[in-house]
Parts: C-alpha cells; sequence; structure tokens
C-alpha cells in the first residue's frame, strides 16, 4: 500500500477513535439516562473500527 | 476531594453501561478475530507446489490479502490453466469446487493453478445487516469439515475508506465507491494500490502465465446471469464446445458475451491485459437472493427456500425453483463439468499443448454422493 493509502487509513481511524473517546465523555458527563445509552451505542463500533477489529 | 465511591455511586449509570460497552466490545471482538481463521484445505496427490499469492506480488507478504495457490504439475509439456475460487466470498460453490480439485485432481499433462479463496480478506467478514453465517459444515466419512462465508468485499478493516466514487483503471471507467474492495471489478489491478487492487495485480500476473482462466461465481437466482458462462471474445470457440458438450449431457447452460465496456471483470481483463482466454461461471445460490428467508445451513448448504418455490411461480426467477431447491452440491457439480469440459474444449483447439485432468469428481458422482465423498478427512488440530 502506497504511504498516500496508509495515511488515508490511519487519519480515519484516529476519526473513528476521536468518536470514541468523546462517546465515552457523554457517557460520564451526561445526566441524562437516554443520552448516556446512545453514547453507550454508538461507542462500540467506533472503538472496534480504530483498534482495527470490525 | 469526592471519595471515590462517593464518585461512583453519583455516576452508577454510567460505570454499569461502561462495564456493559467493555463486555460488549471484546465479546464482538473476539467473534470478528475469530473470523479471520482460515478454513483447512488438505493438499490431495495432485498437488506438487504450494505458494502464497505474494510470490506473484512481493507487497502482499503478511497481509490480509495473501492467500494459498495451489499448482498440480505433471512432467510432461502442456499449457497452464488457472481456476479461482472465493472472489467473491459468499458464492460459496466457487471455493468448494476449487477445493474438490485441489484435494482430488492429478495432472499427467501441463498444469492446473488453483485459487480457492482469490479475495482472502473477504472471508473474513459477513456483510452487515445481512444475518449470513460465518461458517458451513460438511460431513465426511471422517469427520465433519468447515467452510468460511464471507462477503463479496474486501473487509473494511483492511481497506478503508471508500471512494464516492470509484474510477477503475485503466479503462477510466467511474462505478460506486465501495466497488473497490470488489476484486471483480478491479482487474487488471495495480502493483502499489490500495489491497484488492494489489491482489488483482498478483492474479493478472497469474493469468499471464495462463493459456485460460476460469473464475468461479454464484448469483441470486433473480439475477439474469446465473447457469451460465460468460466469456471473453478470445474464448468464444472454447466456451461455446464447452457449452454443447455440457448441454449434450442434458445440464442446461448458457452463454453470453463478455461487455467490452463493462470493465474491472475477470471475463474482461484477463483476456484484455493477461492475453489469456478467459471465462466466468455462475450457478443459481439462493442464499445470495433478496426474496430469501432466514439465512440459515439449510438455506447456504441445502439450497431450499419456500419463498423462491413461490418466485419461481410468480415468474420473478431466472431459474427454476421447486421443493429440491439448489444444494451446494448440484452447484459445485455444474461448476466442476464446466470446468471438465472447458478443459477438454480446449484440448481439442489446441492439441499441441494441452492440459490433462485426471481424477476430478464427475458431475454424476458428486450429485449420487455428496461434497463429503469428495473431502479429505479433517486436518487433526
Amino acid at each position: 500500500m502506497s504511504t498516500a493509502e496508509l495515511s488515508i487509513m490511519f487519519a480515519y481511524r484516529l476519526l473513528a477513535l476521536f468518536v470514541a473517546v468523546m462517546m465515552a465523555l457523554v457517557l460520564w458527563r451526561e445526566k441524562d439516562r437516554r443520552a448516556q445509552f446512545f453514547a453507550f451505542l454508538v461507542f462500540i463500533p467506533f472503538i472496534l473500527r480504530a483498534a482495527g477489529v470490525k | 476531594m469526592t471519595p471515590p465511591g462517593d464518585f461512583f455511586r453519583a455516576n452508577k449509570t454510567a460505570l454499569g453501561l461502561s462495564l456493559a460497552a467493555l463486555l460488549v466490545t471484546v465479546a464482538s471482538a473476539r467473534i470478528f478475530l475469530a473470523m479471520r481463521e482460515a478454513e483447512p484445505i488438505v493438499s490431495g496427490p495432485g498437488v506438487t507446489a504450494q505458494m502464497m499469492l505474494s510470490a506473484f506480488n512481493p507487497t502482499l507478504a503478511n497481509s490480509p490479502g495473501d492467500t494459498p495457490v495451489y499448482e498440480l504439475g505433471s512432467d510432461k509439456a502442456g499449457a497452464a490453466i488457472t481456476i479461482i475460487g472465493g472472489t467473491h466470498p459468499q458464492e460459496i460453490a466457487g471455493l468448494l469446487a476449487a477445493v474438490l480439485l485441489i484435494e482430488n485432481a492429478t495432472v499427467s499433462q501441463g498444469k492446473l493453478i488453483v485459487v480457492p479463496q482469490a479475495n482472502r480478506s473477504g472471508f473474513t467478514h459477513t456483510d452487515p445487516m445481512e444475518a449470513y453465517l460465518h461458517a458451513i459444515t460438511i460431513n465426511t466419512p471422517a469427520g465433519p469439515r468447515w467452510f468460511r462465508v464471507g462477503m463479496r468485499l474486501t473487509n473494511p478493516v483492511d481497506q478503508w475508506p471508500d471512494p464516492d466514487v470509484f474510477t477503475h483503471m485503466p479503462s477510466r471507467e467511474n462505478m460506486i465507491g465501495h466497488e473497490t474492495r470488489n476484486l471483480n471489478r478491479n482487474h487488471p489491478g495495480s502493483e502499489t494500490g490500495w489491497l484488492t487492487a494489489r491482489v488483482s495485480h498478483a492474479l493478472t500476473r497469474i493469468a499471464k502465465t495462463s493459456a485460460l482462466v476460469f473464475d468461479l461465481h454464484e448469483a441470486q437466482p433473480e439475477y439474469p446471469v446465473i447457469n451460465m458462462m460468460v466469456a471473453h471474445e478470445n474464448t468464444f470457440e472454447t466456451a461455446a464446445t464447452a457449452q454443447s458438450m455440457i448441454q449434450a449431457r442434458r445440464i442446461p447452460m448458457g452463454l453470453a458475451a463478455s461487455p467490452k465496456n463493462l470493465h474491472g471483470l475477470s471475463h474482461r481483463e484477463f483476456g484484455d491485459h493477461a492475453h489469456a482466454q478467459s471465462l466466468l461461471a455462475e450457478t443459481a445460490n439462493p442464499a445470495m437472493g433478496r426474496f430469501r428467508g432466514r439465512t440459515s445451513e439449510a438455506l447456504v448448504v441445502g439450497g431450499k427456500d419456500e419463498n423462491y418455490v413461490r418466485a419461481t411461480k410468480l415468474g420473478r426467477t431466472f431459474a427454476k425453483f421447486d421443493d429440491a431447491g439448489w444444494p451446494l452440491h448440484l452447484r459445485v457439480a455444474r461448476h466442476l463439468v464446466a470446468i471438465e469440459e472447458v478443459i477438454n474444449a480446449y484440448n481439442e483447439l489446441h492439441p499441441e499443448a494441452p492440459v490433462v485432468v485426471d481424477n476430478m469428481p464427475s458431475y454424476k458422482d458428486v450429485i449420487e454422493k455428496g461434497l463429503g465423498a469428495f473431502l479429505k478427512p479433517p486436518p487433526k488440530e
């Protein structure tokens, strides 16, 4: 894979990690249980994509 | 400062959901990672060499696109014919037909090259929202053998993100973005591109050493190109001869020409760029169709679905469905008879450099005895 393609893939994984971290923050900062639950749901696929598992 | 006990008591929901997220993430990661294990394929008596695809494109070495290549050779000079299975990993009859060749066939003249899992990365995941099986089991006299059911496209973990528009090179034909992960839209590939393009490039290199390349596929019963071969114009004579021989055995088989303006497909690009005779075969797989019910093992292996029986009655399918369905062993047998007759036709038209393949499971035997009778015992752990 060329450096450009690797960079794009790395950048997108970083974005996925960013979203996962934001969801973790929402989970701990929000007091509304619905918002916490949605953050829990969104966190899982994004952390798996950031880790290169799914 | 708040004591930790008070902090967690005040955030019970966050703590509970965090633990649940950890649990679900670890459990699902284990399932996804387990899907990367490849099914065992046992080299039969005819296999004279086994290598990895990276031998034809070193950039694939240790990558998720690297995949086994089996060579069934002989001492007698002749042509080379390449059989490709698993270009689209959920089209499992292609994989199984290639495996039956590897485990049974011998070659007494020329050479057979078999790539059973062409898009290896595609075998490591399934189509999201399609509730697909991860694997199927086939019973053999010596115990069960398992085979992976994958997805049409390369795993996005290995090649991501998709562009909005995929521009095929060198034709510059524009396609929908996710086709960048479709091996059968990437040919002739690129030595240093995305993973799928590099796999395609390696296969094109194999095609350049071959007189003929045969790519094995399946399609949904409501798609018109089923129970059919599609051939490059340089392959018409071979394909038409083979088709007439298959029809003479009372096995219905259509033949279509590879469209000249539809790029990236094996039957187009191996002919144009590798100058090999190239063709593709499709069988009818109800597990891939839109009308199907639950994607169970009975559907994927047994090929039975009452929705397709109804769809046939309504005239919505291009292959007739009754209660017998289109079982996997019948679809594999169709691929095997197509391979047999295409090789026979090639030999008839090129007597100066034939490829003589023996001990290939016959159509009749696979129909009568099933797939398990032709699979080697499962390898010991």
